[in-house]
């Protein structure tokens, strides 16, 4: 199944969703991503949602230096990020059910 | 930030993506760059280094999903902008030069249209002369030679420059801002170039007739008084400054009379003197004073110290020292100086005496 025009609308969604249960570093928020079933997801894609979301301010970002190799850039929600989460996810929630009543209404 | 640990392939490839990502500012690259080595570098641990793809495609995206605008379009809207600019002011340019050509009376822009191909040959000369300028020893003639190639490469120039102004060279459109920029640069080029050009041709060649006698003459003027250096950088100088006379000391530091200087070559050291005025002096007012105190009256010409030189019976010599001199009216030197009765002395020395000198197992006449 071709996911990528229906990711670009929720990704924004979904790396919040993903942070705000635990803060993360890039990989490991496209892998809990993937894992969670998009498997389509573009890393590139991920890498800049977090960026545009840090540069709104819904993220924050810190530092983690590593002993073996490059450091690693964790993201963590901010309240303003929380807000954005919330608002998105009842807009997603009352989409989603308005979609699917009206793809069940349709006879197959 | 380490890199040492990171696979050569992740870090040549977060590189490329960088400078597909070079237009963006430093801070925003920093933010956006920052940490993508560790992911990069764990993605390939997991899935091999094929899993990087194309480096252009990967910035194209990290841009596309962080909002930032495509790098392409910016620039050419940019670059459209500019050319844009460059073409209005052409234009306008040209529509004055238009009008001016078509106020004046008769029918100036065909003359203009018929010179144009004069200006193709004239600005290719221009061009080999400076061509001649760059490439060694620049002789300024009428058909400039080019090393062992002779006047070959001027042909080809002023072929190639007929054929620029004929539309034969450029295939793109001839109304391309770049283009046309160039073209008058070129041409501005040319027309300076043309002016220096033209100067240093007719110079040279209305010159060639009296060279002979020129140089005759300068040998005349020069013989007997120093051997000149065409006169740029001649005679003596200490630390750039220009040395007219020279005071010698023995070992003593008791003043010499009469020292013969020569060079390690057993050339003569010789100086070339020039007339010297005294440095006037001024007094509360404004009013020039000798060195009692006494006005001097501005009405009388100041007169110039003159060196004269040494002789060896036969020749002048200015590589005895010290020089004497003398104050007179004329700034030329007098056959009898030395017979009149202001004739020219050694004078004071700088100094009556200078310390002793000495240097161990070196004989130097002392008592």
């Amino acid at each position: 199944m071709d996911t990528t025009q229906l990711l670009k609308g929720v990704l924004d969604l979904t790396v919040l969703a993903v942070v705000d249960g635990e803060d993360g570093y890039g990989y490991d928020i496209v892998r809990r991503l993937r894992d969670g079933g998009l498997s389509d997801v573009g890393d590139a894609s991920v890498y800049g949602t977090l960026r545009r979301l840090y540069s709104a301010g819904a993220l924050t970002s810190y530092v983690v230096p590593s002993e073996s190799g490059p450091h690693r850039k964790y993201y963590g929600i901010t309240p303003t990020g929380r807000e954005q989460l919330k608002r998105q996810r009842d807009d997603w929630n009352s989409f989603a059910t308005t979609v699917t009543t009206i793809l069940e209404g349709v006879p197959a | 930030m380490s890199t040492l640990d990171i696979a050569p392939e992740v870090a040549e490839f977060v590189s490329a993506v960088r400078t597909h990502l070079a237009d963006l500012d430093p801070e925003e690259q920093r933010e956006i760059l920052d940490g993508l080595e560790a992911d990069l570098d764990e993605l390939v641990t997991e899935q091999g280094a094929a899993a990087l793809g194309d480096p252009a495609a990967y910035a194209a995206e990290l841009r596309q999903a962080a909002g930032l605008e495509p790098a392409q379009d910016q620039s050419a809207v940019r670059r459209r902008a500019a050319g844009a600019v460059v073409t209005d002011l052409l234009d306008a340019s040209r529509a004055r030069f238009d009008r001016l050509v078509d106020a004046v009376p008769g029918d100036l822009g065909a003359v203009l249209a018929w010179l144009r191909p004069v200006w193709w040959v004239l600005r290719g000369w221009v061009a080999v002369q400076a061509l001649d300028e760059l490439t060694g020893v620049y002789q300024a003639r009428l058909f400039p030679e080019i090393g062992d190639l002779g006047t070959l490469p001027l042909l080809l120039v002023v072929l190639a420059s007929v054929l620029l102004g004929a539309g034969k060279v450029w295939r793109g459109n001839p109304r391309h801002p770049g283009y046309r920029l160039s073209l008058l640069v070129l041409n501005t080029a040319a027309v300076i170039g043309l002016v220096y050009a033209v100067s240093a041709v007719t110079d040279e060649v209305s010159h060639r007739y009296d060279r002979g006698y020129e140089s005759g003459f300068a040998q005349g003027v020069n013989a007997g008084t120093e051997n000149a250096n065409d006169g740029r950088q001649a005679g003596l100088y200490r630390d750039g400054i220009w040395v007219s006379n020279i005071y010698p000391y023995d070992a003593q530091g008791r003043p010499l009379v009469g020292v013969q200087l020569f060079d390690q070559v057993g050339e003569p050291i010789n100086v070339i003197t020039q007339p010297e005025y005294e440095e006037l002096l001024i007094d509360d007012n404004g009013n020039p004073i000798d060195e009692n105190g006494n006005l001097i009256d501005p009405s009388q010409p100041q007169l110039p110290r003159i060196f004269y030189p040494w002789t060896n019976g036969a020749t002048q010599l200015f590589n005895v020292f010290p020089l004497p001199s003398r104050i007179q009216s004329s700034e030329e030197l007098s056959p009898t100086a030395f017979t009149e009765e202001e004739r020219p002395r050694i004078g004071a020395f700088p100094q009556p005496v200078v310390p002793r000198v000495s240097l161990p197992g070196i004989s130097t006449g002392a008592r």
